[in-house]
């Protein structure tokens, strides 16, 4: 937290907290200084300063923001939420401060909403070349900076746990990828845990596939969960 | 039956005319092998896909379902996206009957993927009729069940047929191999076991007045231990399962606490929400085994291995003297599982998980006895409980709800 403080002082950065009464989490969003990356200009954009965490990912799923009453009854307007996981899949990866993982597009995507509305914020995914950006150079000294491959024992680690990049945020190479999503495309940014660290690059970046839901064992597959995904989490971005 | 040119010229007139003779070679020039489904839930959808995708040659010719509603959900289902490879026609059955029809039908294997109450009676009609059989895990929720299936495994290796159940980590290539090299002693001998499935709180279907108390248990059969056998049963049995793979034997007794914490509410019915278990083998190895549905905890679905000289999670890594660690690709097992079913099919082998996911799934009932009861549980006691929790007569009835079990207290568990 200290380095945090040090790092946001030295940027004079601009930080604001989201904060959830319901089980006291809570997440730091971090503006990013404006840019240009790959011919895009970068304006106005905050970027979670970790990975998403179970806790804040829990308000929602586990619709801890709602009465019973909220939760039983039907309405129109309002917006879906994951169903249970059966044949899930978090194994062992664990849970109190750790990335929130499994996390198919349409749940990022959907969460993104329901935090908005929460909020009253933009609140959404990064382009990929906003996540590029975001997440700066290719770390030099992989050790330091992420969870991959050599040094994770094959499992996510608490966020926030190795050094953090030149704008103050934690993981983005390693970990858990990221999901970043564009008109045309969408995938995983910035490599995980299962990643090699030579393969830990700003471009390293990973097309969506079913693979991702193969050992979903239910038909229909669940738009919920990647059974497969255990790699796979989401860095919020938000546009005030 | 299709007939084909080919079939005519290579199978003989002879496997033409009947559907049960194709044993040896004849199999292997079947056109169409016909699968039929009992259970059309998400996993019995699930399974006929990736049965189908184990074997070009499948189609899918009868489907049964207790509820309409689920059949006719599934069916539309497989229409629109197995395409010409779904030929059900009006071979379509509802009611607590309808696995019969489907085994009347001219079926050369069934995937058995109803709650687990009903599959010691599909299994017993399934080989009886000599299907082949794929079968969902577990295969029963009390004593008398599992005596059930082990009579019919017996039968169906007699009658050289090929079954294979749904604990799909036995068909898992990391799991294979990393199994084999504890089995060759890459960690020395077995001293402990640990097994883990803690997640959150699953799915429930909110009562309708139309239903009866019977309709809303199998609906909701997650919460009901006659129709699921509890979650140590209907869930950790897959880990229970790998610590049994791993000593080539069931446990012969069981001590286990558990409770109802985190889900009280009556519309989750009777079952525990966490169950802690000691168990142990007949040279004294002990395992421990942990399962839990609770929201907002860690979670942890694993086993963990530990030898004389290491460590492993029996799929991924060895530690110790020597380390080892899984890299490659590793194919979907639920599709590997029916691919097996088909290598023992096409070669007359007569593979036959029977009597070991029936061990697996006693073992995990063992623990479910001895937490219901407060006892020590032993695999005899267990297996040769008169116990059957199934409802008699069944059928679309009133069934009040047992109270929740309390240790020393409950009686009539086993």
């Amino acid at each position: 937290m200290l380095t945090t403080l040090l790092a946001a002082a030295a940027l004079q950065q601009d930080i604001f907290s989201e904060t959830f009464p319901q089980n006291g989490a809570s997440f730091k969003m971090v503006r990013i200084p404006d840019g240009l990356h790959k011919g895009t200009q970068i304006k106005d954009i905050y970027a979670a300063q970790t990975e998403l965490t179970w806790e804040v990912y829990e308000v929602w799923f586990l619709q801890k923001d709602q009465t019973i009453e909220e939760q039983t009854t039907v309405r129109p307007d309002a917006i879906s939420r994951p169903s249970r996981p059966y044949a899930v899949i978090f194994t062992g990866f664990g849970h109190h401060e750790f990335p929130a993982i499994c996390i198919s597009l349409n749940s990022a995507q959907e969460f993104c909403k329901w935090l908005s509305k929460k909020t009253g914020k933009n609140y959404r995914l990064p382009t990929r070349t906003e996540w590029e950006y975001l997440a700066g150079a290719s770390p030099e000294k992989p050790d330091e900076t992420s969870w991959h491959w050599d040094n994770a024992e094959d499992t996510t680690h608490k966020i926030a746990n190795k050094k953090p990049n030149a704008f103050g945020l934690f993981d983005c190479f390693g970990n858990v990828a990221e999901w970043t999503l564009d008109k045309e495309e969408y995938g995983v940014a910035g490599g995980s845990w299962k990643t090699k660290p030579v393969d830990l690059k700003q471009e390293y970046w990973q097309p969506s596939t079913p693979k991702w839901n193969e050992a979903d064992p239910q038909t229909p597959k669940s738009k919920w969960w990647l059974a497969n995904g255990q790699f796979i989490g989401l860095r919020l971005v938000c546009t005030k | 039956m299709d007939i084909t040119r080919r079939q005519v010229l290579v199978g003989g007139a002879a496997a033409a005319l009947s559907s049960t003779s194709f044993a040896g070679g004849v199999f292997q020039d079947k056109p169409t092998i016909k699968v039929g489904l009992i259970g059309c839930g998400g996993r019995g959808s699930g399974a006929i896909r990736d049965n189908l995708a184990a074997e070009p040659g499948a189609v899918v010719w009868a489907v049964a379902d207790l509820f309409g509603d689920r059949l006719e959900g599934a069916l539309t289902g497989l229409k629109n996206d197995l395409k010409g490879r779904c030929q059900v026609g009006g071979r379509f059955y509802s009611g607590f009957d309808a696995y019969k029809q489907v085994l009347a039908e001219d079926v050369d294997v069934v995937i058995l993927t109803t709650p687990p109450a009903f599959r010691h009676i599909h299994f017993a009609a399934a080989v009886a009729a000599g299907k082949h059989v794929f079968m969902e895990k577990p295969v029963a929720v009390d004593g008398p069940g599992i005596r059930s299936v082990m009579a019919s495994a017996a039968l169906a290796k007699s009658k050289n047929l090929s079954v294979v159940a749904g604990t799909q980590r036995r068909h898992d290539v990391a799991y294979n191999e990393c199994i084999k090299a504890i089995k060759d002693g890459a960690m020395g001998d077995v001293l402990q076991m640990n097994c883990y499935w803690n997640q959150g709180g699953l799915w429930l279907n909110p009562r309708q007045p139309s239903w009866s108390d019977v309709e809303t248990q199998i609906r909701n059969w997650l919460y009901y231990t006659w129709v699921g056998g509890d979650h140590i049963v209907e869930q950790h049995v897959h880990n229970l399962d790998v610590c049994n793979w791993v000593m080539g034997t069931h446990p012969v007794k069981a001590t286990s606490m558990g409770g109802r914490q985190t889900r009280t509410d009556a519309a989750y019915g009777h079952v525990f929400d966490h169950f802690a278990t000691e168990y142990e083998y007949a040279n004294g190895v002990k395992m421990m085994s942990y399962c839990r549905q609770a929201d907002g905890c860690a979670s942890r679905v694993s086993e963990q291995i530990i030898g004389s000289k290491g460590q492993s999670n029996a799929n991924t890594s060895i530690k110790g003297e020597k380390n080892w660690r899984f890299e490659g690709d590793r194919p979907n097992p639920y599709v590997l599982e029916h691919g097996r079913l088909y290598k023992s099919i096409k070669a007359n082998e007569g593979f036959n998980e029977g009597v070991q996911v029936a061990e697996s799934t006693l073992t995990a009932i063992m623990g479910r006895m001895s937490a219901y009861s407060g006892e020590e549980i032993t695999w005899e006691k267990a297996l040769n409980s008169q116990v059957s929790l199934m409802p008699n007569p069944l059928g679309f009835n009133d069934l009040p709800v047992p109270p929740v079990a309390v240790p020393g207290t409950t009686k009539g568990v086993y």
